[in-house]
């Protein structure tokens, strides 16, 4: 058993009974849970403000602000990006004053908005189409010849990713009432999706389950420390 | 004839010295250094010939390092490593847009010892505006085609009502609303964790202002805890707003939409809190969610509320499904947003949307058919397609 110091003991310690405080949540309520939860959501809130100053608003803007008001220089496409950031930072700000000011924000929020909506457009349009369309057509570069044959398991796996891709498609489209052949279809499409749902259910409840199994490992090394 | 005897230990102590000393190899030629096209800067593709010690019996070379400097004078400091054998490398680490930089390569044998090569330089890392690269430029046209559908229903949908087919979950909605006033008891919206930008929380957007205007019809509280602070911003925008359009802004409590921390598992003790606290008679999740997704929904199960769920992310699903009485699977969310909101803007997005399907669906059987003539009747048939989507 390797020495252990008093601080660990007592961080350790501490953290042990801020384990077990929310595990008493499972029972219901209570003044501990309370306690953990005011301290957890306290503590994060702190650590998170100074992450955000040291690590985004610090590189990102003062020091660049620093360098250009103290003379050291800045490029252009910096200057640029250091006032129009002030300029919207004021904007957001002037929330706390209210009024017409207020409405000033929605143009900071405008540009957060449009930006990152603009990244994402082309990145979902690759990775939720292109790819896709492209991963279901590349499935069946092994496929024997005629496509109905069951023998070999890669081309029955084959055949339920594209008959799978296509009636969930169908379950997904708005613009006409699942009825007929077309319902038929889209409910095939959703048999597929629940099971999906199902194996991702338990596939994810089993990592839950580790975590689980994590910290009573935790409380038995506690133990183990203390003991 | 003592002369030879002295010279022999001698003659094998030069040979030993000799055979043991570290014999530099010979420097990498050709290097050449530009800054790296397409990228977002702070890149530098360099270029060279590969030591011919790479393959000497004695120490060949074993790997060379990458080394820069601001001026070609001054003390060039390791940016990168590159195994015997490579003759580029994209140098990425250390690099500032804007600033010159010069390179040397450091060609390392095994017994240790080293030879730089010439400098190259200066080169000057900077970003590019526009992806040249064909890959990209399929994506553009992709997008071409499927915002040029979208554009074309919202114009559509602006001169007439097009029609979406009911979606089980949404009439929860007002259900929910309902139940909430009948006991008494507030309403929880979560826009769950993901931020502004997302199409999933876009589209808790539009039924959060649609749920906000009922509860403002009905003098129902409505709790919204935030996670992310520009989601907070405009959470407060819209049931501000929704509380006007409703005629009621007296009756909008500024202290219920509030932000809680911008850390998941802070986030979720808080909000496990509020339910048990509050007694919501109807939770809605609505958004981006992950590991949070299971906590928050199996709480507001054993706080008694009727629960209504809403994401794309496809793990957390299965979750709300379990623990959820109505639950809208990832696309049904945006479909229900434009179905209540009823704005051209959203359900011309459906439509466009719908048409995208139904080419994808016809491509993926054109890219099927055409894959399985090639590859087994040896027929071309779409040749060009088959380029076209599989980046041949």
């Amino acid at each position: 058993m390797p020495e252990v110091s008093y601080v660990q003991v007592i961080w350790t310690t501490l953290a042990v009974f801020f384990t077990l405080f929310i595990f008493s949540f499972l029972y219901k309520d209570n003044p501990l849970y309370k306690i953990a939860e005011h301290v957890v959501v306290g503590v994060s809130n702190g650590y998170w403000m100074i992450l955000l100053f040291r690590d985004t608003f610090k590189p990102l803007w003062l020091d660049p602000a620093w360098n250009l008001v103290s003379g050291k220089g800045l490029s252009a496409e910096l200057t640029i990006f250091v006032l129009v950031n002030l300029v919207f930072s004021v904007f957001m700000l002037l929330r706390l004053v209210g009024g017409n000011a207020a409405l000033l924000s929605r143009w900071a929020m405008a540009v957060v908005l449009g930006v990152s909506a603009g990244v994402l457009i082309p990145l979902s349009v690759q990775t939720y189409m292109y790819e896709q369309l492209k991963g279901n057509v590349l499935t069946f570069g092994a496929f024997p010849f005629p496509f109905v044959s069951v023998v070999s398991q890669t081309a029955f796996n084959n055949l339920l990713i594209i008959v799978g891709s296509l009636s969930g498609l169908a379950y997904f489209f708005f613009s006409k009432e699942h009825k007929g052949v077309f319902g038929g279809t889209a409910k095939l499409g959703i048999w597929f999706l629940m099971i999906g749902f199902g194996a991702t259910f338990g596939y994810t409840v089993m990592g839950r389950l580790s975590l689980l199994i994590g910290r009573i490992e935790f409380l038995r090394d506690w133990l183990n420390m203390i003991f | 004839m003592r002369k030879p005897l002295i010279l022999f230990p001698l003659v094998f102590l030069f040979l030993f010295v000799f055979a043991s000393a570290q014999t530099p190899p010979t420097p990498v030629d050709s290097l050449q250094a530009v800054d790296t096209p397409d990228d977002a800067g702070g890149q530098v593709d360099l270029t060279w010939k590969p030591s011919p010690d790479e393959g000497r019996a004695v120490s060949p070379v074993i790997g060379y390092q990458i080394l820069a400097a601001p001026a070609a004078d001054s003390t060039f400091v390791p940016i990168g490593t590159a195994s015997a054998g490579a003759t580029s490398v994209t140098a990425k680490d250390r690099l500032e847009n804007g600033r010159p930089y010069y390179f040397k390569i450091r060609a390392y044998a095994m017994d240790s010892s080293y030879a730089e090569s010439e400098v190259a330089g200066p080169v000057v890392p900077k970003g590019s505006w526009w992806n040249t690269k064909p890959a990209y430029l399929r994506i553009v046209i992709w997008m071409v085609f499927v915002v040029g559908f979208i554009l074309y229903n919202i114009r559509k949908a602006g001169k007439k009502e097009l029609y979406i087919r009911p979606i089980a979950g949404i009439d929860a909605i007002d259900e929910g609303i309902g139940r909430a006033t009948e006991m008494g008891r507030p309403i929880l919206f979560i826009c769950g964790l993901g931020d502004a930008a997302q199409a999933a929380t876009l589209a808790a957007f539009s039924v959060l202002g649609r749920v906000a205007q009922k509860t403002a019809q009905y003098q129902t509280r409505l709790i919204v805890p935030c996670y992310e602070p520009i989601v907070f911003t405009i959470c407060q925008d819209i049931v501000k707003g929704a509380y006007l359009n409703a005629g009621r802004p007296e009756a909008y409590n500024e202290k219920d939409v509030f932000f809680v921390v911008y850390d998941q598992f802070p986030y979720v003790a808080a909000v496990n809190g509020i339910m048990l606290r509050e007694k919501p008679a109807t939770n809605f999740y609505l958004g981006q969610f992950y590991a949070e997704s299971l906590m928050l929904a199996e709480t507001g199960f054993e706080a008694g509320s009727i629960q209504i769920a809403g994401t794309d992310q496809l793990i957390q699903m299965s979750f709300f499904i379990v623990a959820c009485d109505f639950t809208l699977i990832g696309e049904e969310l945006f479909a229900a947003s434009a179905y209540l909101s009823k704005e051209p803007e959203q359900v011309g997005s459906i439509k466009g949307q719908d048409w995208g399907k139904v080419i994808f669906a016809g491509l993926s059987i054109l890219g099927v058919v055409s894959v399985l003539l090639d590859e087994n009747l040896r027929v071309h048939f779409f040749g060009f397609f088959r380029k076209l989507m599989l980046n041949e």
